[in-house]
């Protein structure tokens, strides 16, 4: 008897099982490096698209910009000593720098990109600021028809609570809807005390924040949630509506002054540009021109200028004086139709 | 009673029909590998030359945001036009200030920036020499992509302004 036909049928289907799972499971490798790589090209596009859109973001003042994020979170370094770099979350892509743009964001941008650009002046123009948000941020005004201005003030895009601004409306309503996070937003008031709904209290303590803006000494408190309570984290300081939007945007009181701080560092730059131009202009003025007291003032006010670096109390009173002060020299000057100081 | 005569007869696996098969499969999938490879170089190649014009455009457009050279007439900003004083201060803090000189080097990167003005007098119908604004060059020297603009460049003493050009280089 001939049982040689058993044995041969068995042996080919184990030979073709076998054989199968490999190339099954070199097409699976293929495709998921396929995958990898395409999800690879996209982070790498987005991260030099970003940054072409960012310079060019900074001139469109007064514009909101939305930007879809196909799948990818942008994070953005937020620390005091590091708040010069940008990256795509989770990609192993080297990040893009920032040093010498003042972007004002949270630490991580989902779903979309609202951007708002606004020029800060003083009263030159020092630079432009870059103001970044998410649709999945909310921003919860408590207080009264005193947050009116500031409501009116901040771009239309940005995700606002409540609807129409009320005394009646305490931190405790605001119930999350799925925001990944929540900034608390009040002038005089004490954040520490507001109490959060349970769906808050619920969140991680970095996803949670608010500010107390002091509009009478020009100063901003930073509040971090810390259990079920907001907890205090420091003041700085503004001086303008730029500057205010520039901490309310920011994630916390370290990002703000780092990016401030780049923002001091060009005004030091463009004010020493402009004293010297202020000496050669002075040589060459016409006699009338010549005899007004303005532009030896302005070269004062703009080495005074030069020197400030730090964000205090102090700095920024001064800085608003030399502000108003130039700004009046500009004035009698331009009234005496004679070549501006700026 | 017959004596049954036992063959012994040996099992033959027959797989080298199969492994043929098998080899010109792994053959084709390889040839389609590198095929897809190649492809896939040349879209990298174009890529990086869209990058190129990326950052070229983006340099450039650094200057579009420059208050530091804008003509600025009691704080408006014009676009498209330059300071010529403006332009004459920044040059000479450059090459005092060290300082001031890094910070730029960092804000522009490597690119040189010249301005070119147009003399319109009537007897010469010439340009001036060439303003060498900014040069930061990378220590290899790979070559230089050139992008024009036409610009205005207002003397504020004179109280006139002047066509010129301004020359953004971004060296690759």
């Amino acid at each position: 008897m001939n049982k040689k036909g058993v044995i041969e049928i068995q042996f080919n289907w184990i030979y073709v099982a076998i054989v199968g799972a490999i190339i099954l499971g070199m097409f699976v490798a293929i495709a998921n490096g396929i995958r990898q790589n395409s999800r690879t090209q996209l982070e790498s596009d987005a991260i030099n698209y970003f940054d072409e859109i960012f310079v060019s973001m900074q001139g469109s003042e007064n514009t909101e910009l939305s930007i879809m994020l196909p799948g990818l979170d942008i994070k953005v370094d937020t620390d005091r000593e590091n708040c010069n770099f940008y990256t795509i979350e989770n990609s192993k892509l080297g990040g893009r720098s920032t040093e010498y743009v003042p972007i004002f964001s949270p630490d991580v941008i989902k779903k979309s990109v609202l951007s708002y650009s606004l020029r800060w002046d003083v009263p030159f123009t020092a630079n432009y600021f870059l103001y970044l948000s998410s649709p999945d941020l909310a921003h919860v005004f408590i207080g009264g028809a005193e947050l009116n201005e500031l409501r009116d003030e901040l771009p239309n895009h940005l995700s606002k609570f409540p609807k129409e601004q009320s005394d009646s409306f305490k931190s405790g309503d605001f119930k999350n809807q799925n925001y990944y996070k929540i900034r608390f937003i009040t002038i005089n008031k004490d954040p520490s005390s507001f109490g959060l709904h349970s769906s808050v209290k619920k969140m991680k303590d970095d996803q949670v924040s608010a500010i107390n803006i002091k509009p009478d000494e020009n100063s901003i408190e930073f509040y971090q949630k810390k259990k079920d309570k907001l907890e205090y984290k420091g003041t700085t300081y503004y001086t303008d509506m730029a500057t205010m939007m520039a901490a309310l945007y920011s994630e916390n009181i370290d990002s703000y002054e780092c990016n401030m701080g780049k923002a001091l560092e060009r005004m030091n730059r463009i004010a020493a540009m402009l004293n010297k131009r202020n000496s050669l202009l002075m040589t060459s003025l016409s006699a009338s021109c010549s005899k007004l007291p303005y532009y030896t003032q302005a070269q004062s006010q703009l080495s005074r200028l030069e020197k400030i670096d730090k964000i205090t109390k102090d700095s920024f009173e001064e800085l608003k004086t030399i502000e108003e002060s130039l700004y009046n020299a500009n004035e009698e000057i331009n009234d005496q139709s004679c070549p501006t100081i700026y | 009673m017959k004596t049954i005569s036992k063959k012994n007869k040996k099992a033959q696996l027959q797989i080298m029909e199969n492994v043929f098969v098998l080899i010109i499969i792994f053959i084709i999938l390889i040839i389609a590998f590198v095929f897809a490879i190649g492809m896939q170089r040349s879209a990298q190649k174009d890529k990086l030359d869209e990058l190129r014009e990326i950052e070229l455009i983006k340099k450039s457009q650094i200057l579009n945001f420059f208050p530091e050279l804008q003509c600025s007439d009691n704080n408006n900003l014009e676009p498209d036009c330059y300071d010529i004083y403006k332009i004459m201060s920044f040059k000479e803090k450059m090459e005092e200030d060290d300082a001031f000189l890094r910070y730029y080097k960092f804000l522009f990167g490597n690119i040189k920036i010249t301005i070119h003005r147009y003399d319109p007098s009537p007897n010469t119908q010439n340009w001036f020499d060439p303003v060498l604004l900014f040069d930061n060059p990378k220590s290899e020297d790979l070559g230089i992509k050139i992008v024009r603009f036409p610009i205005l460049l207002r003397n504020v003493i004179e109280e006139k302004d002047y066509f010129g050009v301004i020359e953004v280089g971004v060296y690759e």
